[in-house]
C-alpha cells in the first residue's frame, strides 16, 4: 500500500487543520484509494500496477492537499475568529447588564429576575453551537464567555 | 485534455456534480461520483478524481451539498453527499443560465 500511503503523506503535509477535519478528510481519501484499487484488481491488475494505477488517476498528492487546505482553511478561520470574539461581546454586553449606567453594581437576584440575562446566557450557550461547526470551539467559546464575565464583573466591583 | 475542456471542466464542476445527484436521487459518496461523471461525459471531461474532493468540500460550505458517514466505525466507511434545498435552487439558477448561453451560443455560431 505504499503508493496510497505515499499519496496520504503528500496530501497530510499540505493539510493546517483541526484535527478531527484532517482525519475525516484523510479517511475519505483512503476509502476512495481503496475502492480504486479493488475496482482494478477486480478488472484483471496485479495488486501493484492497481495501486500505481489508482495513485495516478488520483493526481498529484501536493496539488490535492493544497486544493483541499483552500476549501477549507478560510472556514476554519472564521470559526476561530467567531470563537473567539462573541464571547467577548457577549460578556461585554453581560456586564452592561450587571452594573448600572452609575457603575453601581445590581444585585445577584435582581439579575436572575431579568429575561435579558437569561435572553444573554442562553445566547452565549447556543449560538456557538448552532455556529460553529467544531464543539471543541464552542466549549471553548463557552467557557470563555464566561470566565470574561466573571474578569468584568469582579474587575468592575473592585474599582467600584 | 485541450485548454477549452480544462476551461469548460472548471466552469461546470459544480452544476454537473448537482446534477448528477439530483438526477440519481440518492446520496452518492466521492468515489461513485467520479466514476458516474465519467461515464456520463463519455470521457470529454477527464476529471483529475483528486481535486473532485475538495470541490466537493466547498460545495458542502457553502450548504449546496449535505454529508453523512455510513459504515460502522473499522468497517469501510464512506461519506455520502447529497443535495440541500439551496442547491436545488442554485442547480435550476444554473440550467437556466446554461440554457440561455447554449442557445445564444447556438445561435451566433450558427450551429443547428
Amino acid at each position: 500500500m505504499s503508493d496510497i500511503e505515499d499519496l496520504l503523506r503528500q496530501i497530510q503535509q499540505e493539510l493546517d487543520l483541526d484535527r478531527e477535519t484532517e482525519q475525516e478528510v484523510l479517511a475519505e481519501i483512503h476509502t476512495h484509494l481503496e475502492e480504486s484499487v479493488a475496482e482494478a484488481i477486480a478488472a484483471g491488475m496485479s495488486r501493484e500496477e492497481a495501486l500505481t494505477q489508482a495513485a495516478v488517476r488520483f493526481g498529484v498528492g501536493q496539488e490535492v492537499g493544497q486544493a483541499l487546505q483552500v476549501a477549507h482553511g478560510g472556514w476554519a478561520t472564521a470559526d476561530a475568529v467567531v470563537a473567539a470574539g462573541l464571547p467577548v461581546l457577549l460578556a461585554l454586553v453581560m456586564r452592561w447588564l450587571v452594573f448600572a449606567p452609575d457603575g453601581t453594581a445590581i444585585g445577584w437576584r435582581q439579575i436572575l429576575v431579568r429575561p435579558a440575562f437569561w435572553a444573554v446566557a442562553l445566547a452565549a450557550l447556543l449560538v456557538p453551537l448552532l455556529k460553529l461547526e467544531r464543539w471543541r470551539y464552542a466549549l471553548v467559546s463557552w467557557g470563555f464567555f464566561w470566565m470574561m464575565t466573571v474578569i468584568f464583573a469582579l474587575g468592575s466591583a473592585v474599582r467600584w | 485534455m485541450s485548454s477549452v475542456q480544462q476551461q469548460m471542466r472548471k466552469g461546470t464542476t459544480t452544476v454537473v456534480i448537482l446534477k448528477l445527484l439530483v438526477d440519481v436521487g440518492e446520496p452518492m459518496y466521492g468515489y461513485q461520483i467520479i466514476r458516474r461523471l465519467e461515464e456520463r461525459s463519455g470521457g470529454f471531461f477527464e476529471f483529475k478524481e483528486g481535486l473532485v474532493y475538495p470541490r466537493l468540500h466547498q460545495m458542502e460550505r457553502e450548504g449546496l451539498l449535505r454529508s453523512k458517514w455510513l459504515g460502522e466505525p473499522g468497517t469501510r466507511r464512506r461519506k455520502v453527499y447529497s443535495v440541500t434545498e439551496v442547491g436545488h435552487r442554485r442547480l435550476e439558477e444554473e440550467l437556466d443560465q446554461w440554457r440561455s448561453l447554449s442557445k445564444t451560443l447556438n445561435q451566433m455560431l450558427d450551429i443547428a
